[in-house]
């Protein structure tokens, strides 16, 4: 299904929008545009609705809704939010469909070219053109893009074979094609261990996966039943130091790396490949907006938000991984909503200024979101979600305001692949907070700890 | 029979080739690789030289200063982007700065315009941000910037449009003397000429030396640049390096440089070093040449005053151009002695690009003064592209979205690159057959994802256009296929 | 004896250790909720995965995701999906139509996980 309310794709005798030379002098109105389709728009779209906002109108590039997961065929997703276990495709399609029913308005095929911070979208559809926007609110949810071997500089020949997780997810599972046979992945992140169990399932031969890192940035499980089931090697503390082949990549070199992530002389080995498959980070596609001049935090890849996702433009909302990748989508879907809610408001309320504080990241923490918390004087609880820049055993989590603790929580073990996430009493914020993380060892579960402190030094094993 | 064949198609192929098409002559381009444009012409750091460190009296300094005369023309009759933003040659030591009085000099026998050398204070006047170490520049106000494998390629298209046919993946396997000429052995046949014109890059010693006792040899340099993200280049002007005098390994290079592309993207680089092979554009230890250069000297440049500390997270890619070193220090152009008939433009490195379009013209008026050719009146000599659509206003896309509406369609959303551009790619005087060609000629998936999302589109309509089997669209050419099956079937 | 496995039922991905005699698990620990004492008593006789993967769909040029109803025996995941090789779904597909009932005698069926998408995308 393309769109709803809008004439077919060829009719454009009778097209209010697209008097086609007009196009500038008869731009659109609309009360809430999103960008992007994918989970994190179609949900903030459908809670605008059900918040009292008619005149939606997403916009998304693709021809259909869903995004990223459309290419997501295997499970996993929806346990938190539908107690279910779903397929990425199963769970777009809850979204889809709703988007349907409710009759919210989408473009698909549609690229939005730029935005201003006066809510001005400028978009090119093969429809209608060049179509311009004016909103009175925007919520940003564009989704983010993989790092490729051009920003690792890998040394060596640029063959074909090279591609990034996602590409060779898209080519496999929308297309339906094989990008090789025996494949090499570089990346132990959750797209690199969900393509390894594909490709083996496809009869592709997995030779090995390689981390730079110590530990996989992906899901424990994704480990055991992606790689361990297959019995899948992964090297970790590896990595790849050169590219073989002219035509055709025909193989790698991999190197064990030293504390400095320097290859190590005398380790590196030549693995006879085919393909190389990049699982090496994921970017927030922020481009549009560092055009529109929104401020971006460096640490997430994201706006800089307050806590009802409101970037620092009055009126411009960020969600879903366009504000910070993320690792379930349930979770997506629940900041997405309140975004939704918050560009309702807005729509209704207009600007509500609040004095802020700020949210300040100690050390071993990262990006922070949100980064601002409005003093709104209101008691509903506020959630804050980051990652650790460093793995943790035995962790304290502690957040305090003027050096006082507001809250303290213990985790087993935190990853820098595993978001955190804490919710805090609204009615005790008045300063700005601090978040530390110290790593505490206990001889015992029930004693309390014995070399803790509330300073802020942190004891790394 | 043919009266001229052109072996290679870069800088120098392609300009002997369209100068040729102005004369009522036959003429075929034979090109090893399977798209033109492939070898040191497509990777380099696209800077058009002014002239001032070439030695003079050399063809290169010769050369360099003719050709880089020509581009405003050139790049208005054949659309390809161009601007003499100035190089910036900086100093950082006595002896640094001796050596910028000495390219001042070379600049003024070598008839380089407006060359000057600046004290800190009038090169802080010239372009604010330089760091406190830099002690003096050079500066040359013709220096300028090109797209290289845009300019080849539209000349190429040129050439194309005059009645020169372009063989693509045709290697020339032999040159024999014959009464009338030449007879050329190539993989795809037997090929019967009047003159040859060898313009082979890093191959030509090869040729030359089938055909001649007057013999050089070539040996192979390459060198390595980073690509840095669009987001920097608001912050650069001029094309800024430092003189290499001091520089590790000597002065093979220009020294290393910040180069701003006309795409928008930084180019950072490049070192020079023995290649493996006449075709070795393998990246390798010339990355970190360039990465400790930047990270030791970054607060020398300008864009230091909004990066304070090298970006290398701002890095997009890496590429590496091999370049052709002649033993005889210096271009070879001109006629061949002891062979009449056979052409050289060999030995051609930095500053080739600039010079390629002189050495083209040179070679031609050359030949057709010895040989009697006759102008031909259809020549016509502009190649005039549209607009991308990245650079169109908003109302200029609209127009060009009724025309066609395959305009609305993005691709390639870093580079803003639309199907109509990638189609018209595909259908233009030499189109585009693989990913690459695609690449090179509209730029889908030059940007920041490198082809992430637009690859896969790219190939659906390079399938659909050529009426082919997706699995054999390929990367490059004859054995780089994308994908290699599909789903379900083992 | 002991032994350790994962967890695959949730996100969190507990690391459990049981500690058995013969076919008998006498103690399971690492479980944050009590589906994970299932889990691992499961995994111990005989893992059991939910199989996701794409089945070729006549009538389009695109597959489709497909995944079985519920969780079947690991080993069995690869015979499964060689015998998918051999079937191909009848479009138009909608999510969750069933394809193949109780695949390779595991008991579970195979159903659709998205619907067909038509020829054209644009």
């Amino acid at each position: 299904m393309e769109y709803t309310n809008l004439p077919p794709p060829n009719a454009r005798a009778s097209d209010e929008i697209s008097q086609t030379n007009q196009y500038e002098t008869n731009p659109r109105a609309a009360d809430l545009v999103i960008i992007g389709g994918g989970c994190a728009g179609m949900a903030a779209a459908i809670s605008a609705r059900k918040n009292g906002i008619d005149d939606i109108l997403i916009l998304e590039r693709e021809h259909s809704l869903g995004g990223v997961l459309r290419q997501c065929i295997h499970n996993g997703f929806g346990i938190h939010r539908f107690r279910s276990d779903l397929t990425g495709t199963e769970y777009a399609l809850r979204f889809s469909e709703e988007v349907d029913c409710l009759n919210i308005l989408y473009y698909t095929n549609t690229s939005v070219l730029s935005i201003t911070k006066n809510h001005t979208i400028t978009a090119v559809s093969p429809h209608y053109g060049v179509i311009v926007i004016h909103a009175k609110a925007i919520i940003l949810a564009m989704g983010c893009r993989e790092r490729s071997r051009g920003a690792l500089s890998i040394p060596g020949t640029r063959p074909a074979g090279i591609f990034s997780a996602g590409t060779a997810q898209r080519y496999m599972n929308l297309e339906g094609y094989k990008v090789g046979r025996k494949i090499v992945i570089l990346g132990s992140g959750d797209i690199g261990l969900i393509m390894a169990r594909e490709f083996v399932m496809e009869g592709c031969e997995v030779k090995a996966v390689v981390e730079i890192m110590p530990y996989s940035s992906g899901l424990i499980r994704n480990i055991q039943q992606c790689l361990t089931d297959f019995d899948i090697p992964i090297h970790y503390r590896t990595t790849v130091t050169r590219i073989e082949g002219t035509d055709r990549i025909t193989g790698v070199w991999l190197s064990q790396i030293d504390t400095a992530n320097r290859p190590i002389a005398g380790t590196e080995r030549l693995i006879a490949c085919d393909t190389l498959v990049l699982s090496v980070g994921l970017i927030p596609e922020n481009e549009l907006g560092i055009a529109a001049g929104i401020e971006l935090s460096s640490d997430t890849g994201g706006a800089v938000v307050d806590d009802s996702y409101q970037t620092d433009v009055p009126g411009i909302f960020a969600c879903g991984n366009v504000l910070h990748v993320h690792d379930l989508v349930d979770y997506v879907s629940t900041e997405s909503e309140a975004a939704g809610i918050s560009a309702a408001k807005y729509i209704q309320n207009g600007f509500e200024s609040y004095p802020v504080i700020h949210v300040i990241a100690g050390l071993g923490v990262g990006g922070i979101i949100p980064q601002n918390i409005r003093l709104t004087k209101m008691s509903d609880p506020v959630t804050l979600q980051f990652r650790t820049k460093q793995r943790f055993k035995d962790a304290r989590i502690q957040i305090s305001s003027n050096v006082q603790p507001l809250l303290v929580s213990d985790r087993k073990i935190i990853t820098p692949g595993e978001m955190c996430e804490i919710t805090l009493d609204r009615a005790k914020i008045n300063s700005d907070i601090y978040i530390d993380i110290f790593e505490n060892k206990r001889t015992d579960e029930n004693n309390a700890p014995s070399n803790y402190k509330f300073s802020a030094e942190v004891i790394v094993s | 029979m043919l009266d001229a064949i052109v072996i290679g198609s870069g800088i120098c192929g392609a300009s002997v080739a369209r100068f040729l098409s102005m004369y009522r002559l036959k003429i075929a381009v034979f090109e090893k690789d399977s798209d033109i444009c492939t070898g040191t012409s497509r990777s380099n750091s696209a800077t058009v030289h002014s002239g001032h460190d070439a030695l003079p009296g050399s063809l290169k300094a010769q050369f360099n200063v003719l050709g880089n005369a020509m581009f405003d023309q050139l790049s208005y009759e054949l659309s390809v982007p161009f601007k003499r933003n100035g190089t910036i040659v900086f100093a950082m030591n006595d002896t640094e700065i001796e050596a910028l009085h000495e390219l001042k000099n070379n600049a003024d026998i070598n008839g380089v315009p407006g060359a000057a050398v600046l004290d800190p204070s009038q090169l802080l006047y010239l372009e604010p941000g330089f760091g406190q170490r830099v002690r003096g520049a050079l500066y040359a106000p013709s220096g300028g910037m090109v797209c290289p494998y845009t300019l080849v390629i539209h000349t190429c298209y040129s050439a194309a449009i005059n009645g020169v046919k372009f063989h693509l993946n045709t290697t020339v396997l032999s040159i024999e003397k014959v009464a009338v000429g030449w007879t050329v052995t190539t993989d795809q046949g037997v090929f019967l000429c009047k003159y040859i014109f060898n313009c082979s890059g890093t191959h030509s010693d090869i040729f030359n030396n089938m055909v001649s006792k007057k013999q050089f040899h070539i040996i192979p340099r390459k060198g390595e640049h980073l690509i840095l993200d669009k987001r920097l280049s608001p912050y650069v002007n001029a094309t800024i390096c430092q003189i290499p005098s001091n520089l590790p390994g000597g002065g093979h290079t220009k020294g290393m440089g910040l180069m701003p592309s006309l795409a928008g993207t930084l180019i950072l680089g490049c070192p020079a070093y023995e290649a493996d092979g006449p075709d070795d554009t393998s990246t390798g230890t010339g990355l970190e040449e360039i990465f400790n250069y930047f990270r030791n000297f970054w607060d020398c440049f300008p864009i230091s005053q909004h990066f304070p500390v090298f970006p290398e997270n701002q890095i997009i890619g890496s590429f590496c151009g091999v370049r052709a070193h002649s033993d005889t220090d210096d271009f070879v152009v001109g006629e061949s002695e002891d062979a009449p008939g056979f052409f050289n433009a060999a030995g051609i490195e930095s500053p080739g690009l600039t010079a390629g379009p002189a050495i083209g013209k040179y070679l031609v008026t050359l030949a057709a003064e010895r040989y009697g050719f006759v102008k031909s009146s259809d020549f016509q000599p502009c190649y005039l592209k549209e607009k991308p659509f990245r650079d169109m206003t908003d109302k200029e896309r609209h127009v060009a979205f009724q025309k066609d509406p395959d305009y609305g369609k993005l691709v390639c959303r870093c580079e803003q690159v639309t199907v109509a551009e990638i189609k018209a790619s595909i259908h233009a005087p030499i189109g585009a057959r693989d990913i690459n060609a695609v690449k090179m000629r509209v730029r889908a998936g030059m940007g920041r994802c490198q082809g992430g999302f637009c690859s896969p589109e790219v190939l659906r309509i390079l399938a659909e256009e050529l009426n082919i089997d997706p699995l054999t669209v390929t990367q490059h050419g004859p054995h780089s296929e994308v994908l290699l099956g599909r789903i379900g079937i083992n | 004896m002991i032994k350790d496995f994962v967890c695959i039922n949730c996100p969190l991905g507990c690391q459990l250790t049981i500690n058995y005699d013969g076919e008998k698990i006498l103690a399971v620990a690492g479980n944050a909720c009590p589906r994970g004492i299932a889990y691992v008593k499961q995994e111990f006789i005989c893992p059991l995965r939910v199989l996701t993967t794409l089945i070729r769909v006549k009538g389009t040029d695109r597959p489709i995701g497909v995944r079985s109803d519920k969780p079947i025996p690991l080993q069995k995941l690869l015979i499964c999906k060689d015998y998918l090789n051999h079937v191909e779904a009848i479009a138009p597909v909608q999510c969750g139509d069933i394809l193949v009932k109780n695949i390779c005698s595991t008991g579970a069926n195979i159903v659709a996980a998205s619907n067909s998408e038509s020829k054209t995308l644009y």
